[in-house]
């Protein structure tokens, strides 16, 4: 019955499926399970950093140890046999790691912000469409009266081309134009990639006029091509129309 | 979230506040247990630690009350606490157990749904496994973006990261979503109404 309709990735659709996901499970919260949060909080110093405690990890490392108290036993044993010197015998380096593991190690514990490898905390990121572009090339102040030039950026994810681009805002109608910096690219492969780099597909795509008209997040972007490089005209908040955009690249983007 | 589980949190965590109240604890425990602890069984597919590790976000949020600056957030606050807790021990374990689903209700019990009601409750139900079967960083985002509703910013404040890379991991869950539920590209368009969407131009020659 439901392979009869196609489906759609809906943000609707994901919404829902979370709210089921959580409000569905049939999972009460146990009493037992309260007590031991009240009796660790009322517990008097203690920071909010120490380790879960884990009872099958402590079984494990219990196991572990009998493992290897039985193993160097057994090596002892050996060694104090008639005729067996202490050269000939090597412990086991297996031994030496396995009593390892009943220390604690500091690197396991990070904080409960668990802050990304990857990624620093980066306060001059003003966007969250793009990287402040150090060295931006010209940017027209005005694109139309009141649309006024934001600030320059850059344009990128991880192992896709990047572009440049600047933000233009009147009130609290926001655009982006922005310009490939390789001649060449395929204009939709152009569009594509902004999609990835404005984080919303883009969607709706129709050529007209030398032009792809195409929505991204239900907002109207205006791409085309200029001695092989491509730009394009998005809005990013508010409301402007599909005529402005064309307004614009016919008055400045020439 | 709804305007009464907002007023809830923020009388709640006034009381908490302002005295060690283990009242108004227990009161978002119970109010929070379960989508907290969904959260993580999702990351770790095992109960046990994931109870484990729910019941060790609740002693931390509680115990770091006076870090979250927006009362409505706790919900969000509690799930990213969590969430790193279990992430970070998977990352410990490296390994993942494989449980049987938590019990939850689905579906109409009394049978009374629609065709277009049960289309669409198997296309949740489609959604919904695909979401389980993301990996953690890109199961956070999903959730507190479609969950919590929280901003870009929001979530990149919350997760100490960037709001590009907040971007950045979105955008790449959304594509694993597509992949994930075998969708073609047009069908990946997100849209409040889902309406129909053209098919998208072939690429130029």
């Amino acid at each position: 019955m439901a392979e009869r309709r196609k489906l759609k990735l809906t943000e609707d659709l994901i919404r829902e499926a979370l709210k089921v996901e959580f409000e569905s499970i049939e999972i009460p919260p146990a009493d037992r399970i309260w007590r031991r949060i009240e009796s660790q909080l009322a517990k008097p110093g203690t920071s909010g950093r120490e380790r879960t405690f884990f009872w099958s990890r402590a079984a494990a490392v219990a196991a572990v140890c009998l493992v290897v108290v039985a193993i160097g036993g057994l090596g002892i044993w050996w060694i104090m046999q008639p005729g067996m010197s202490v050269a000939d015998s090597v412990v086991p380096a297996e031994s030496e790691e396995s009593v390892g593991i009943m220390e604690a190690s500091d690197e396991d514990w990070q904080s409960f912000e668990a802050p990304e490898n990857e990624i620093a905390d980066d306060s001059t990121a003003v966007s969250p469409f793009g990287e402040p572009d150090p060295d931006p090339p010209f940017w027209p102040p005005e694109l139309k009266p009141g649309l006024v030039l934001q600030e320059a950026i850059i344009l990128t994810t991880a192992g896709e081309p990047y572009y440049k681009g600047a933000i233009y805002c009147r009130g609290d109608i926001c655009l982006i134009w922005a310009r490939s910096e390789e001649a060449g690219e395929l204009i939709d492969r152009f569009i594509d990639h902004l999609g990835g780099h404005i984080v919303f597909p883009p969607c709706e795509r129709e050529k007209a006029n030398g032009m792809v008209q195409f929505t991204i997040d239900g907002r109207p972007a205006l791409a085309w091509q200029e001695d092989g490089f491509n730009q394009v005209l998005v809005g990013i908040s508010g409301s402007p129309s599909l005529e402005e955009l064309i307004e614009i690249k016919e008055k400045e983007a020439r | 979230m709804n305007e009464e589980g907002k007023t809830l949190e923020q009388d709640t965590l006034r009381a908490l506040v302002n005295r060690n109240d283990s009242e108004a604890q227990r009161t978002l425990f119970e109010a929070y247990y379960r989508r907290t602890y969904a959260a993580v069984y999702n990351i770790l597919r095992r109960r046990e630690a994931a109870e484990d590790i729910t019941q060790d976000a609740f002693i931390r949020a509680f115990r770091n009350l006076d870090h979250l600056q927006d009362g409505a957030k706790f919900g969000a606050w509690l799930v990213v606490i969590a969430s790193n807790l279990a992430r970070n021990y998977l990352k410990r374990e490296k390994r993942i157990y494989l449980t049987d689903d938590l019990p939850s209700s689905q579906g109409n019990p009394d049978g009374s749904d629609t065709e277009e009601e049960a289309i669409r409750s198997l296309e949740t139900e489609r959604v919904r496994e695909a979401i389980r079967a993301l990996p953690p960083e890109q199961y956070q985002v999903i959730v507190l973006q479609y969950y919590y509703d929280l901003k870009m910013e929001e979530i990149a404040a919350m997760l100490k990261i960037r709001p590009g890379t907040v971007k950045s991991k979105l955008f790449r869950a959304r594509r694993r979503l597509a992949d994930l539920l075998e969708l073609d590209e047009e069908a990946v368009c997100l849209t409040d109404e889902g309406g129909d969407r053209e098919q998208w131009p072939k690429e130029e020659s």
